[in-house]
């Protein structure tokens, strides 16, 4: 039982991470319907970036922050308007083709500038660990967990308090309509889309500096937990991206424990598949998705 | 002659034609697999354990590692059917890797000779030795590879030509109005993508002989977004079509070293700009038209 | 031939029809207007099984509901599109052709036998290509087509399945005057002995040259139903239509 407790504090502290890579990836997709298998490799990118800054000029945490945002943004703008904005608006499944061949531009791109296998990355708070009783947890997990708690009450408030997020939510429901109704989709969904990009750059400097290096294979490993864990929520819903990061977290932790590292991903994997063939909403998008899909098949 | 070098990028192209078939196949009934090479990997295995551990001719291995992976194909198809567009691509993702972490773990290993043979987890399967034992030269396998693939091409070009060809474009395009047109949608989307698995699966038969050694890691994911990407730039107006992405990629790219360490750049950026400009790809549905219109009317003026 | 007993149809909190009961006789052109929204083509979806409903709908002694649309076809109840649908990546003749699927005659063989076993069909097809006057358009894709050539498109790949009963919702939709003449015309012609059709639509001399009985829709409930001339002097009707749609 202590074993349990201290696998889903353990899961807790990753799920995190998956956390914040979801929500990223949910707030894309809820504006456009679409999804960007890019955005892992986009945080790469600018985990890259604040790494360089880091070796070049052994820069301060603050400013390879910054650095990492950036570039994480400038990346995730290039892949909006090659694989987003220049694909008509109803070929939702060409902008997902589109986004995972850009991955290997990134990632191709990335390594011919840094063709080390690893490289190392400041760390913050990276061996502090907070005690409860016999349990324990890396600060800077908690950290994560703050701002992603955080994150999600910015997006909520972003997305159902401000303008900007009106013009969201009206581009999200029918882009046709929020055009007529002066809304500039374009300049919204890139908007959107940078949003998302520094999320998920504050997330990717995050989880490196908890581990304090960076591999190329970074990419492949945000995209796919971030994707698991928004799938498992809900595809755009973003407490359902916060939920659904903790469940995996606590999953995989339990089935590392129990049953080996090789069986650990394999779960991982049968529980999307789960998800995705019995409840295609997850946790929390299941009637968001039946309405839609009504709506899909009016004639 | 060919030069050993052809002949690799030869029957490559071969192998992965096999790959980019089949997932134009589940392309045409309109849906994206990023996941075919899932039924490359198991037939790969399961060739490899009926020719090198149970001792089975090389040409009935190929059939029971295509029909296994026919099987799987049928396995992944029917929970699945429920489900469209990015919601069937992200689940034939989870499907792949689910079947890479699997044969992670997978051990059967049995003495043959005097030796342990088998797939031994992430070590992966060794000694897969059927090309050496029957003295076969990669130029004659290139040719069973190309024979098997004009097989394949074949079959599929008829079944294009048919009415059950006409049905899988139909449930492609439109699948309420293909129901409203007396089609069975579940059936034909099952049979497509039971099929599409058995085609996958002679390429990853084929590909285990020749290289007597696989691995899971092999067949991760950007194996199958290449296989799928090939379809796409080709076109989807025929089975040419991924054979064209194959040659593009493959035949232009990797082997005219032009491009070396920048290949991935060229074709991302390339398919990325496709998608944009020709969403079908170059040889889709309107092209192919035209040049059919083209080549009657010069028969008809002959 | 076909019996619509308290048909019901609900989105959600909203009823788009509720308790529609409505007869057609072997042989009739039955037409059924109403204003916009008022549940005429969310009738045809739900008899095609489309929508799933609530009620009793018998169509020669088979009880469609809750049927799938692929079976509801095949018993010969055949419909065409307010919002056109064509395969616009087919051609003209292929569409037509494509559309015997699941005909009694049709055996396995012929999915997978080639153009051979198909070309009775494909002369079927041609013929009646022709005689919806896309002659010269067989062989263009159909998406190429101008709208009015479309929808008789659509009428030729309906015809093609010999239908026991044709749903054809506003077939003169979008087209000029010119064109809804011809298409009348065409309706009229394509008419024969045993076939019973259903026609939704807004315009008066559409409806008032085909139709032998006509039925009002209105907010999802038949308000009238009768002799076609009669039905629109009915005050009711008149009200449910003034403001909301004109109609000649």
């Amino acid at each position: 039982m202590a074993d349990f407790l201290q696998n889903c504090l353990d899961g807790i502290a990753t799920g995190a991470a998956y956390a914040l890579l979801a929500l990223g990836f949910t707030l894309i997709f809820g504006v456009l319907r679409r999804l960007n298998l890019s955005y892992g490799p986009s945080i790469m990118a600018g985990v890259f970036a604040g790494t360089a800054l880091y070796m070049a000029f052994d820069a301060g945490l603050a400013e390879i922050a910054v650095a990492t945002v950036i570039g994480a943004v400038v990346v995730g703008a290039y892949i909006e308007r090659l694989c987003f904005w220049a694909i008509r608006k109803d070929m939702a499944v060409a902008s997902m083709v589109s986004s995972f061949v850009i991955w290997m531009q990134i990632e191709e791109g990335v390594t011919l500038l840094f063709p080390d296998r690893t490289y190392a990355f400041p760390g913050i708070l990276a061996d502090a660990v907070v005690e409860f009783g016999p349990f324990f947890l890396r600060a800077s997990s908690l950290a994560m967990l703050a701002i992603a708690a955080l994150a999600v009450l910015g997006l909520l408030g972003l997305i159902y308090r401000t303008h900007f997020g009106l013009a969201v939510r009206a581009v999200s429901e029918n882009p046709q309509a929020a055009r007529v109704a002066g809304v500039n989709t374009g300049l919204v969904t890139l908007l959107a889309f940078a949003c998302a990009s520094a999320l998920g750059g504050l997330a990717g400097f995050l989880i490196a500096a908890g581990d304090q290096q960076i591999t190329p294979l970074f990419g492949l490993w945000a995209t796919f937990k971030g994707l698991i864990a928004m799938m498992l929520g809900g595809m755009g819903s973003i407490p359902g991206a916060v939920l659904g990061g903790l469940l995996l977290g606590v999953v995989e932790a339990n089935a590392l424990w129990y049953l080996g590292v090789e069986t650990r991903d394999l779960v991982a994997y049968m529980l999307l598949f789960a998800v995705l063939t019995f409840r295609p909403g997850g946790l929390m998008g299941q009637a968001a998705l039946m309405a839609r899909r009504a709506a899909e098949s009016r004639v | 002659m060919l030069d050993d070098h052809l002949i690799g990028v030869l029957s490559n192209m071969g192998m992965i034609s096999f790959i980019a078939l089949s997932a134009y196949l589940v392309l045409v009934v309109g849906e994206i697999s990023f996941g075919q090479q899932a039924f490359f990997a198991i037939s790969a295995y399961a060739s490899g354990i009926a020719s090198a551990m149970w001792g089975w001719p090389f040409l009935g291995a190929v059939l029971w590692g295509a029909a296994i992976a026919g099987l799987a194909g049928l396995l992944l198809a029917i929970p699945t059917l429920r489900i469209r567009g990015l919601y069937f691509a992200i689940a034939t993702l989870a499907f792949a890797e689910m079947v890479r972490l699997a044969l992670e773990i997978f051990t059967y290993r049995v003495e043959v000779d005097g030796e342990l043979v088998g797939p031994d987890g992430s070590e992966g399967f060794r000694d897969i030795r059927y090309i050496y034992e029957a003295d076969i030269s990669a130029g004659a396998f290139l040719l069973v590879i190309l024979a098997l693939l004009a097989v394949t091409l074949g079959a599929i070009l008829w079944i294009e030509r048919t009415r059950l060809g006409a049905v899988m474009r139909m449930v492609g395009e439109d699948p309420v109005l293909a129901r409203l047109q007396g089609v069975n949608v579940n059936l034909t989307k099952i049979a497509t993508v039971a099929a599409a698995g058995l085609i996958a699966g002679i390429g990853g038969a084929l590909y285990a002989h020749l290289n007597t050694y696989v691995e899971p890691k092999i067949f991760n994911v950007m194996l199958g977004v290449h296989g799928l990407a090939y379809g796409l730039i080709g076109g989807l107006g025929t089975a040419f079509g991924p054979l064209l992405g194959v040659a593009l990629d493959i035949g232009v790219l990797e082997s005219t070293r032009a491009f070396s360490g920048y290949r991935m750049i060229v074709f991302g950026g390339l398919v990325a700009v496709l998608l944009i400009v020709r969403p079908r790809g170059l040889l889709d549905e309107a092209a192919v038209y035209r040049i059919r219109r083209f080549l009657l009317r010069k028969d008809a003026g002959d | 031939m076909l019996a619509i007993e308290g048909l019901t149809v609900r989105f959600g909190g909203l009823t788009a029809l509720e308790d529609v009961s409505l007869h057609a006789a072997e042989g009739e052109v039955l037409g059924l207007i109403g204003p916009n929204g008022s549940g005429k083509t969310t009738l045809i979806n739900a008899l095609t099984g489309i929508y799933p409903a609530t009620g009793r709908v018998r169509f020669r002694e088979v009880d469609l509901l809750g049927l799938p649309p692929e079976r509801i076809v095949r018993l010969g109840l055949v419909r065409t599109f307010q919002n056109l649908r064509v395969f616009r990546r087919m051609t003209v003749l292929d569409n037509v052709l494509a559309a015997q699927n699941g005909m009694p005659d049709m055996r396995f063989a012929d999915l997978v036998g080639g153009r051979r076993r198909d070309a009775e069909r494909r002369e079927r097809a041609r013929g009646l290509v022709e005689r919806v006057g896309l002659g010269g358009d067989a062989d263009r894709l159909a998406g190429e087509l101008p709208l009015a050539s479309q929808r008789r498109l659509e009428l030729a790949r309906a015809l093609v399945r010999d239908p026991a009963l044709l749903l054809l919702d506003e077939p003169s939709g979008g087209m000029t005057p010119a064109e809804t003449r011809g298409m009348t015309e065409l309706i009229a012609a394509l008419a024969c002995p045993g076939r019973t059709v259903i026609v939704v639509e807004h315009k008066m001399a559409l409806i008032t040259g085909l139709c032998t009985r006509l039925a009002v829709l209105n907010f999802g409930r038949p308000i009238a139903i009768g002799e076609p001339a009669e039905v629109l002097r009915r005050p009711e009707v008149v009200e449910a239509y003034l403001g909301t749609e004109s109609y000649r």
